[in-house]
Formats: structure tokens, sequence, C-alpha cells
């Protein structure tokens, strides 16, 4: 059984809050969460909306259904409100639920500040209050969640949101004293973090010391988590004029010999300056969190990486940083602002992941250099002095930092392009194999990459209940190299095709057709280059198994 | 495994002298257009203050002032168009040990290194910027609709200086100043094209050609000041601020990896 929970308030009305602490709520009680932010276009009410699912079973997709519905304003209440199966929660004071405007058996819960005694903009807190108890949750789960969520806050305006917290709670009690959802809960705390919070986990994880953000990703979950924690652990934060100054900024410090991070609002800005630490062999990681749209443009000896969901984010983070160092290149790892807003719960965030700095010539300085110098070393000496680009059978070559006695090298980008076209050979073998998921001999086979994971996952669950073998998802992690040998069998092999993708123009498709010659006839794409919705997932999923 | 560099005591390094930077320049550079002259300068100033050749990283765009790391025998880098100054700072930033000094020309300096300009200047951080000007694109003497010195210290630049690119001691003396001042250090290196890119010039602007000697008597330097234009020595830098710089220093030399107390403590965030 799933719980979806959908608010729809204006912005700084205190959404955010509501849906963080909604959030922890539910996987503090050992249950699946998957929850997303967006904000609507001015002409469609430009509305911060929150959406939610919540459920003992794993979850791929934010707000699947709408059990409750929190509505601030009449515009609102009258859009959406006969979405909503179990009630709509709104401000009587302010906004009135039509006649007929709800569902058969959905309540209408009034929370009006003026019978609660609460102030009108603490009444956020009486929404989430009646939502934890239409929830089923207690009292104490709730002034525990709230209190981490307003950590700082001064101690008299923490005491006056328990209380509007508490009068919803009440309030929804003797308003509907049956409703509450009996969701299986358990004491397993699940961590809960969203794609852009995974990017700065990863980070950490990786051993990142310099983070430059590119302007529009100030507010990102990425920068607002990381910035002020990242001197904890050694990570220098900055923020550039612009991308390009971001990327080049921590290709500096990769020159230097610190892991560096670019995050950027937009992959297109990253091209110039990846081009240049491609050639020039440096490695860098930049994270574009833009636009919904998948972006492909690297050469070889580039890497792009795109995670299978916001629950990979972290790990592909790590990756990618792995990459970078062992291959000596830029690595693109694309988000979106999908995936980096979607928040998920996932069995354990995996922090010690090994890291591997690569390929390093031993310096003159360093003591024992000469006598023993170490296997990947190239060490120069009088007669061969200390050639940063030589030419190797993998393309990679030992490399070097400032500050060493006897390695001085002159980096630029005038790279032999055989050596790259070897390391780009080099770099997908050193890949991690794409695997198919769900039964191999499914009547259609959904592929597609980042923020489609997700909804790819909820069709294959919604066709293959009760162990049906419908549907299978092929998640391409890797867009750059493209493994096209080892995609193509599953490609090749599939019944039917069906590309997921947020992009109308299907460049996904282009993607695998150009590198394995598999043409994928039907495409699934969001709305004007929006997330692709799981609901729409399904319905195309459903006419494409009936071609 | 990652070798972890350290400077070299300064004292140590001073007895090696401008020969440990190399010999001779880059061939593409045209007799008596200045670059080679700042060249030497430059390798002057930093045997001078005793810094020793593996702990200078050059980092220079592109174009002639471009080629100047590939004459110096230390750490260089030739970086795309403008670029230089991000690269730098990036750098400086993970390893304030190592002495950076970042190079352009007149012409990507005012183009696409505007804005890093601007921006350096203002966060002062600890670089040397020196701007190769050859007269050829942005700055000639009779055309002083930009300037910039004053650009960089009205961003915040707490260092600025002009030098005659073909007045080496004078350059050596100013850049040993720049290179040894804390925070951001801005030196308007003026220099010459020579006859082969006045006539680009020309085609370009339409204008005379800039020399020092020009034809009507006057010389480049007339026309601005020389030397140290502003030193502002008691400005903390960026670094002093930075909380990890200044508490942790080197981020090169950092663990990678996180401790068991770090993940216990971010795997409670999440929980």
């Amino acid at each position: 059984m799933n719980l979806g929970i959908w608010i729809l308030g204006p912005a700084r009305q205190g959404v955010g809050l509501m849906g963080e602490v909604l959030v922890r709520l539910f996987s503090r009680s050992g249950l699946h969460v998957c929850a997303s932010s967006g904000s609507e276009s001015p002409s469609m009410g430009g509305r911060v909306v929150f959406k939610m699912t919540a459920s003992p079973d794993r979850v791929h997709v934010p707000g699947e259904g709408c059990a409750f519905l929190v509505a601030f304003d009449q515009g609102a209440a009258r859009e959406k409100a006969g979405e909503a199966t179990g009630g709509v929660l709104f401000d009587g004071d302010r906004v009135r639920i039509e006649a007929g405007g709800l569902r058969r058996h959905a309540a209408a819960i009034g929370l009006a500040c003026s019978e609660l005694k609460i102030e009108v903009d603490r009444w956020h807190l009486a929404a989430l209050g009646a939502l934890a108890r239409l929830a089923g949750m207690d009292l104490g789960t709730l002034d525990e969640a709230l209190r981490d969520a307003r950590k700082g806050a001064a101690s008299d305006a923490l005491a006056a949101e328990l209380s509007a917290a508490k009068a919803g709670f009440e309030r929804a009690g003797a308003a509907s004293p049956e409703s509450g959802l009996r969701l299986q809960r358990s004491d397993h705390r699940r961590p809960a973090l969203s794609g852009g919070q995974g990017l700065a986990l990863g980070a950490l994880a990786s051993g990142c010391k310099f983070l430059a953000a590119g302007p529009g990703t100030e507010s990102s979950a990425t920068l607002r988590w990381l910035a002020p924690r990242a001197h904890r652990y050694g990570m220098i934060v900055r923020p550039a004029e612009d991308a390009g100054a971001a990327v080049y900024a921590a290709i500096g410090a990769g020159h230097a010999g610190a892991r560096g991070l670019a995050v950027v609002a937009d992959a297109a800005s990253a091209v110039e300056g990846m081009e240049f630490a491609q050639r020039a062999e440096i490695p860098v990681v930049v994270a574009s969190l833009g636009a919904a749209g998948s972006r492909f443009c690297a050469g070889a000896g580039c890497a792009v990486l795109s995670p299978a969901g916001s629950t990979d984010v972290l790990d592909s983070t790590v990756e990618a940083f792995n990459l970078a160092e062992r291959f000596q290149a830029p690595v693109l790892l694309l988000l979106d602002r999908f995936l980096a807003g979607e928040t998920q719960t996932v069995e354990s965030l995996r922090l010690d992941a090994g890291i591997d700095r690569g390929l390093w010539a031993v310096p003159a300085d360093e003591p024992g250099a000469s006598a023993a110098p170490g296997p990947s070393a190239q060490g120069p000496s009088a007669e061969a002095p200390f050639d940063r680009y030589a030419e190797t059978e993998t393309g990679v070559s030992p490399r070097a930092v400032p500050g060493h006695d006897g390695l001085m090298f002159l980096a630029d980008a005038r790279g032999s392009a055989d050596k790259l076209d070897r390391k780009g050979r080099s770099l997908t073998r050193g890949l991690k194999p794409s695997l198919l998921e769900g039964p191999s001999d499914a009547e259609i086979t959904l592929v597609g990459c980042g923020c489609a994971c997700g909804p790819m996952r909820h069709a294959m669950r919604h066709f293959n209940a009760g162990g049906a073998r419908r549907v299978n998802v092929f998640p391409l992690r890797y867009l750059r190299p493209f493994p096209a040998e080892e995609a193509s069998g599953p490609l090749k092999s599939a019944r039917r095709l069906l590309a997921v993708e947020s992009e109308p123009t299907a460049p996904l498709c282009r993607l695998i057709r150009g590198e394995t010659g598999v043409a994928v006839e039907r495409h699934c794409s969001g709305p004007d280059g929006g997330a692709v919705d799981g609901a729409e997932c399904v319905r195309r999923v459903d006419e494409a198994l009936h071609d | 495994m990652f070798p972890v560099p350290v400077r070299r005591p300064l004292d140590e390094a001073r007895e090696f002298g401008p020969e440990q930077f190399g010999a001779s320049g880059p061939a593409d550079w045209c007799p008596g257009c200045g670059h080679a002259e700042a060249l030497e300068a430059l390798k002057a100033a930093c045997s001078g203050l005793g810094v020793a050749n593996k702990d200078l990283l050059c980092v220079a765009g592109t174009g002639c002032a471009g080629s100047l790391p590939e004459a110096l025998l230390s750490y260089g880098m030739r970086v795309p168009a403008g670029r230089a100054l991000p690269v730098a700072l990036g750098a400086k930033l993970v390893n304030p040990d190592l002495f950076v000094i970042a190079v352009g020309g007149e012409g990507e300096t005012a183009g696409p290194g505007l804005g890093h300009l601007m921006h350096a200047a203002r966060l002062n951080a600890d670089l040397t910027f020196l701007m190769l000007d050859s007269g050829s694109r942005g700055f000639p003497a009779d055309e002083r609709t930009f300037e910039p010195a004053m650009l960089a210290l009205a961003a915040g630049a707490t260092f600025a200086a002009r030098v005659l690119a073909q007045d080496s001691a004078a350059s050596a003396a100013v850049m040993a100043q720049a290179v040894q001042h804390r925070g951001f250090s801005f030196v308007h290196v003026l220099g010459s094209c020579p006859p082969g890119a006045e006539n680009l010039r020309l085609q370009l602007t339409g204008s005379a050609a800039p020399s020092p000697q020009g034809g009507d008597g006057t010389t480049r330097a007339d026309a601005a000041p020389l030397g140290v234009l502003f030193d502002a020595a008691n400005v903390p830098s960026y670094e002093e601020f930075d909380p990890v710089l200044s508490r942790r220093g080197a981020a090169v030399r950092e663990n990678l990896g996180l401790s068991p107390k770090d993940i216990a403590e971010l795997e409670a965030c999440f929980k």
C-alpha cells in the first residue's frame, strides 16, 4: 500500500519545510520514500509543488496517486481537490471547497487559523501536524523530526511552531479519527537524500578538496547542504563568476594534485573546459545540474556518466572521481534538476568506497625514489627526462603535480589524437557492466538514463505485478564512451523497445542508433522537456504492449 | 601513491640563480617585442626571491604571451585564451605553497579574460598576473580608452604596477615586489609588437603603430606612469579568510578518505 501526498503552495510559505519534515517522518519509520519539489511556471500559478510517495516497499516515483492534498490557496483547491482520494487539507478562513469538488470518500479537513488560534504564517505547520496524524504517525516522532529540521531556530519560535503542529495534529484527529492510514512501519531508520545531496556526499567520500560552483547552482540541494559543512572535511568551496571559470578552476585544482569538482547549471557551458582537460589529460569532474535533456558532447578520452536514478548519484560521483584520476580525463556527471531535486530513501550510504588515484611518476625528491622506483613509476633520469605525455599502450602516462624536483613539464592541449584514442578504448574497458533489470524474456525493454530510470522502474513494477514477465529495464549509465558492444546484446534481443527520456527531440534514440545500429522506434518523453511522469510512462508502455 | 609536494625553503633555493629557469626563449617571439625581456625579468625576480623552479607554476593563455611557460623551466600550463586566471586560482588554493604566476596577452585579457581579471582582483587571492601588452590589440598609447591597471585596482586588486618590458632591471624589481605581495598583484608589462604585427594592427584599427619610441617622439611610457602604482601591504589575502586554508593548510596534503567519525557524522545527517 502506498501513500501519496501532494502539497501546492506559494513560494516562501513553508512548503519546503513541510516536505523535509515529512520525508524524515516516514523514512525514520522504516518506510521507503520518494519525493520531489518543483515550481510551476508563472502561467500555471507559479506555485511550489511538493509530491511524495511513502510505502513499505521500494518506490520509484514521487506522488504516485494523491491520498492527501494540502491546498494553500483557492486555485490549488479548485484544480487538484478532485484528485485526492483521502482528503484535502485547507485553511478554512481563506479557502472554500466547492460542493461536489471532492471524490466520494475524500474528507474536507478544514484547519482554520482562527479556530486553531495560530498565526496565519504558521498554517503550514498545522497542516504538517494534520498530515502526520492522518498518516498514523505519533506526536513524538513529529516533534523530533520538526526539531531536527529547525535546528538553530530560536527557542521561542520553535515552541510556537511545535504548538501550531500540535494544534493541526489534534484537529485532524478530531475531524477524522478513523482515517489514520496504517502503513507497515519499523524501527529501521532509512537514510533519505536527494540527488543533489548524493552528489555532495559522493564528493566528500571521494576526497574532493575543491569545489567551484557556477552561477545558478547556489540554491541547488548540493550547495545548500555542502557549503556550510565543506570546511569540516577540508573542502574549499568557491563560487565562480561563470560556468567556464568554475570548470577551469577545478582543472587548476586537479592539475595541482587535488580532486576538483565543478558544479554548473548547464553542461553546454562546460564543453570548452572539458575539451581542454581532455587534451591536456587533466582529471576533473564536472556535474551538471541544469535543465533536463541529454547532452552527450564529449570526444575520446572523456566520460559522461548519467546516474541511474537519484539513489545512484552518490555511487556515480565516487566512480566519476576514480575514473577521472585513473584515466586522467574529465568526467561529466549528467544530473538534471529532476534528478538533483528528487529525494529517495536508500538502504545504506556507501561512504567508504575505495579511492583510485591512478598512475604517478616518482619524483626525484621522494625519499628512496632513485633506489626503488614504484611499479607504476617512470621516474626521470639524466638520460631520460620526464615525459608527462609519454606514449603508452593504454594511453595513460604517469602524471606529476607541481612542487616536485625533476618532473617539470608543460601541460597543454597538444596531445596526440592516437594516444587519446587509446585512452578512450582503455576507458571503455574500465567501465562497470551495464545490467538489464527484470526478466530477460520480457515483452518490452525500456531504455533510458538519469531521471527516466525512476518512471521506467515504476512501469516495470506495475506491469510485472503478480509475477508477470512483461517489462524489463535497461538503464544506460555511460553515455560516453558508449558501451556499444555490451549494450548491443540486450537492445538487439529485445522483443520491443521503448526509449524513455525527458528530451522530446530524442537524443538518446539517436545516440543508441549511432553507436549500436539499433533503431528505437517508440519514444516516451516529458512534457516540454520536463521530467517523465510515472503514470505517463505506464500509459505509453501499455500502448506499446498493445501495438 | 600520490606524492605530496613540499616547498623548498627560500634560502636554499636562492643559490640556484636565474639559470635554474632555463637559458633560451621560444623561437616564435620576434626580436624586440618585449616578451623575451619580460621572461628574463621574471626569472631574475623569482631567483632573487629564492623561488625554486619546482615550486613555480606559470599558467598562460594563448598567443605570443602563451609561449612564456614554454620558455620557463618550471611547471607550466598553456590554457585557452583568457582562462589563465581561473586555472591559476584553482591550483593556488589547493596548494598555497606554490608560487603561481598567471600570464595573458592584452587581447585575451581585455576579451574573454576580463571577467576573470575583475573577480581575481576582487577575491585578492595570492596570485600574480602579468599582462604582456604588445600594443597590437587593445591598449595603444594614443587610444587611452581602457586602462587595465586602473581597472584591476577598481575591482579590488591590492597591488598594481606598470613596467616597460625593455627595461628588464626595473621590470624584475617590480615583478619581485608583485610576487612577494600577499594578495592579488597585477603587472601591466608594456611591450611593442614589431612591424609584422603592426600591419595587422593597422588593418584592424586603422591607427598608427605603437612603439616605445613613437614617431612624434613620445613613448608608451610617456602616456602612463611606470612603476608600482598601488601597493596595499596590510590587506589580508583570501587565503587568510578561507576557513579551510586558514586552519588546515594545503588541500593537496589532506588524506582523501573519510574517517569513521566523519562517516558516522554524515550518516546521522540523513537518518
